[in-house]
């Protein structure tokens, strides 16, 4: 039995329904898109019909639809991950619009005539012009070129303002941003280029090795090292189609896919229906991609076009175009500094009382210059992200080899393989997963035999889970293992010295949970070579402090653990935003990826210890850390203080309640800072001390200029929540 | 012969069009479909009151991905047997279904004889 003719002619009709249903809603969500172009829910929305338009569409044989269709939808999907970029396109908003004028058009004309479905000439136009539309902001490295390009006019046209010496500094940074730019169109066209013979060379490289794998298969001659090897191969194929992404290269993923799963299933093992089903399957990518396999004996100097265009891959350049980048970077870097500059010119004209108008000209340009560097900031992080799977890739391998070298089953899960970190975070980050996962495997999972006595499956499950926030990356690897034991890490903290004997009751649950990524601690009685030296995890701890990120602890004895990494997006550039707190007289910064939160709370909820003022907040206990008595200041809280000004939107230490600032910490033991005032939010550029004087104050690590040239000093946390 | 023997089956998706033509397909080849949803929250929602036998899952639906939907219900109940039926092709989210536990992954556009190489396969049937 199957499906009647009848059945499609009115299952066609309800396609019809839909079609021009979906035209109506996406009339409507263009508007509201046009009103308000920075709104996620109606970018999630258009795409998602699209989507929807172009699935029914292809299974009714509409191609005309389903071409659009498919072409908008890779529009809205980039939009979906960037709605920067209808700003920057507003005319995308008329594209959408004529697009569903074609759909509204095809739709009528369907009813006469069922067989419009071709693309005609006008449509195939269409698609030129949306395709253009993607090529453009594809280019994502041309945004970063527009926006230096952009800079470097503004700055110029400034020059001939200034006083000499300060337009020669700005001159030579002007030229090194120029070098960069040509760099970086260059470091462009040779990505392409490496990534289109990269994909070429390695296509044939991996069909031809799962074609002699396929063989041995075939004469029942394989080992299971051939099966690993295919299976690498195989995956392989799969990042290479992924990237092809055509039609073609899809339903050859498909494909793949049921294959693997019979492959992966049966243990690595093929029988022959399986071997037939991937050598037909690699017959037609052969055809599809013209892959030409051939015998590399037959190979010859003289051999044809096509395959001298497949040489070797040149992949090593890449690492000097990296290189380019950071010079590129380093040279916007001085940049920043410099248009502090301009910051400070426009208040001594002011001083000076420079004619209003030039005044105000001057300040637009000086706005409009600190805006193109953030563009070409962020540009540059993008250039500098790759998907957090460049480090995921390895584990499932990793823990497969630790489980098996000590006798345990272990499965491996992850999730997050697309979410994007910067470059300069991968080996720090990378060699602190290794740490925490091997740990995992060695100390968190049990034996098959032990696990089976706690009522647990055989096999353990690691779970590293990547997701991303709002300022931060958050990496958490979970076991269902046995969890810490707590007690057994004090006994051994206590043995190695690593806490004595009077901290040992002070000790809270969590800050016995933070001892294991300490140094020369191992909690396991026997050493292993993996990971039971005591060394490794105090690694972890260094790493982290670099990129100022969080460890997070979830213990849960008996059944598991899970640790996890936060680390903030924002140090990895080059300003940070930052609130300004009035401590006494005194002006302090504090850059925002260090606060917790700001609360108020009421006077007489704060309690007086001899070590110091705590007070309760969603039931943990924050201790107040004594900045006005560590930086000697006078301390009039708890007694009459009253602040002299209050803006309005200030926040502020009026009488009966104070105002903390909650500092993130290193773990989950909160600390506060008494502000008698916040005074605002603003972005700042963060500049070491020169002088060595002041580098060994000793609550400071830098100073920032503001906008009106008073400087002030940035509180560093780390030395805070250490005092 | 019908592939199936009044197995039932819940259809997810979030095209009234495409819950139709799958259940027009399925009915006519011997299987109960128990439930429709046009939502991953639904789908949830259905899933519990109705334990199918058999889900198919659309990928991009309001509320809730499907990949989502897909990563609780295996979460909770691993013996479910779900085939991924959307029109999502990049290799990632492919791998990724199967990876965590979907039976099959058909892509868009498919057909009937399509559709129940995959239920066959899903269901173990010869």
């Amino acid at each position: 039995m199957s499906i009647s003719d009848e059945n499609i002619a009115e299952l066609f009709e309800q396609y019809k329904d839909e079609v021009r249903e979906t035209i109506e809603t996406l009339d409507n969500e263009l508007v509201n898109l046009e009103q308000d172009p920075s709104n996620s829910e109606t970018i999630f929305s258009l795409f998602r019909h699209m989507h929807s338009l172009k699935g029914s569409s292809k299974m009714f044989n509409v191609d005309n639809i389903a071409t659009i269709a498919h072409r908008l939808e890779d529009l809205m999907s980039m939009i979906d991950k960037n709605n920067a970029i209808l700003t920057k396109y507003p005319k995308i908003v008329d594209l959408l619009f004529k697009g569903n004028d074609i759909f509204r058009e095809i739709i009528s004309r369907l009813e006469d005539d069922i067989t419009y479905t071709a693309m005609t000439a006008d449509h195939m136009a269409f698609v030129g012009e949306i395709q253009s539309q993607i090529e453009k902001i594809n280019r994502r490295d041309s945004q970063l070129v527009d926006a230096a390009k952009k800079l470097i006019e503004d700055i110029e046209a400034l020059i001939p303002a200034l006083e000499e010496n300060e337009a020669e500094l700005i001159k030579k940074d002007v030229s090194e941003v120029n070098t960069g730019l040509a760099l970086a169109t260059l470091e462009e066209d040779g990505v392409n280029q490496i990534r289109y013979n990269y994909n070429g060379a390695d296509l044939t490289e991996t069909v031809r090795t799962m074609d002699e794998i396929l063989g041995k298969f075939k004469e029942e001659k394989a080992t299971s090292e051939d099966g690993e090897n295919f299976l690498a191969a195989a995956n392989k194929l799969y990042a290479s189609l992924a990237d092809v992404a055509t039609e073609d290269a899809m339903g050859l993923i498909g494909e793949l896919g049921d294959g693997l799963n019979l492959f992966t299933e049966r243990e690595l093992e093929m029988d022959q229906m399986t071997v037939e089903f991937f050598s037909e399957m690699l017959e037609g990518l052969k055809q599809k991609f013209q892959v030409e396999v051939e015998a590399p004996a037959v190979k010859t100097s003289r051999s044809s076009k096509s395959s001298s265009a497949v040489k070797e891959p040149q992949v090593k350049t890449i690492r000097v175009d990296e290189a380019k980048i950071d010079l590129f970077l380093e040279s916007v870097g001085r940049l920043i500094t410099k248009s502090e500059i301009l910051n400070h010119l426009q208040f001594s004209f002011r001083q000076a009382g420079v004619d209003i108008g030039l005044l105000r000209d001057f300040a637009t340009v000086s706005r409009t210059i600190s805006n193109d560097i953030v563009n070409l900031q962020r540009s540059i992080m993008e250039v500098r992200q790759v998907e957090m799977n460049n480090i995921l890739k390895k584990f499932p391998r990793l823990v497969r080899d630790i489980s098996h070298k000590i006798g345990k089953e272990a499965e491996m899960v992850i999730v997050g393989e697309r979410v994007p970190i910067d470059k300069s975070l991968l080996d720090d980050v990378e060699q602190a997963m290794v740490h925490i996962v091997r740990n995992a495997v060695d100390h968190g999972l049990e034996t098959p035999d032990e696990r089976l006595a706690a009522g647990k499956p055989r096999r353990g499950t690691v779970g590293i889970t990547v997701t991303q926030e709002e300022a931060a990356i958050l990496i958490e690897v979970a076991d269902d293992g046995r969890g810490l034991d707590l007690e057994k890490i004090k006994t051994k903290a206590l043995e190695r010295g690593v806490i004595s004997p009077e901290q040992e009751g002070t000790l809270h649950e969590k800050d016995v949970e933070m001892l294991v990524f300490s140094s020369g601690l191992s909690t396991k009685d026997q050493a292993t070579d993996l990971s039971g030296r005591g060394v490794g995890m105090d690694v972890v701890m260094t790493n982290l402090k670099k990129w100022n990120g969080e460890v997070l602890i979830d213990n849960r004895p008996g059944k598991g653990l899970t640790v996890g990494l936060r680390l903030p997006v924002t140090n990895t550039l080059l300003t940070k935003e930052a609130i300004m707190i009035r401590v006494a007289s005194s002006t302090f910064c504090l850059p925002l990826e260090f606060v917790n939160e700001i609360v108020t709370v009421p006077k007489s909820d704060v309690h007086h210890h001899k070590e110091g003022a705590v007070f309760r907040h969603r039931d943990m206990v924050i201790s107040v850390i004594d900045l006005k008595g560590l930086l000697g200041l006078p301390d009039e809280t708890y007694g009459a203080g009253v602040p002299e000004d209050g803006s309005p939107e200030a926040v502020s230490s009026v009488e009966g309640s104070l105002v903390f600032v909650i500092l993130r910490g290193k773990n989950e033991n909160r600390q506060s800072i008494l502000a008698d005032e916040i005074l605002g939010q603003q972005k700042i550029v963060i500049k070491e001390f020169e002088l060595e004087t002041f580098r060994k104050l000793p609550y400071f690590n830098g100073l920032t200029l503001l906008g009106d040239g008073r400087v002030v000093l940035i509180l560093d946390t780390d030395k805070l929540l250490e005092s | 012969m019908t592939v199936g023997s009044g197995q039932s089956v819940l259809i997810v998706d979030d095209s009234p069009v495409m819950r139709q033509m799958l259940f027009k397909l399925f009915e006519s080849q011997g299987f109960t479909v128990v439930g429709q949803a046009a939502d991953g929250e639904e789908a949830l929602e259905l899933f519990e009151q109705l334990k199918p036998e058999l889900t198919t899952l659309d990928i991009v639906m309001p509320k809730l991905r499907g990949t989502e939907v897909l990563e609780r219900l295996m979460a909770k109940y691993p013996d479910s047997r779900i085939i991924m039926a959307s029109s999502v092709s990049d290799a990632r989210t492919v791998m990724h279904c199967l990876k965590i536990g979907a039976k099959q992954y058909i892509i868009k556009p498919y057909d009937e004889e399509k559709v129940m190489q995959a239920v066959r396969k899903a269901l173990d049937i010869s």
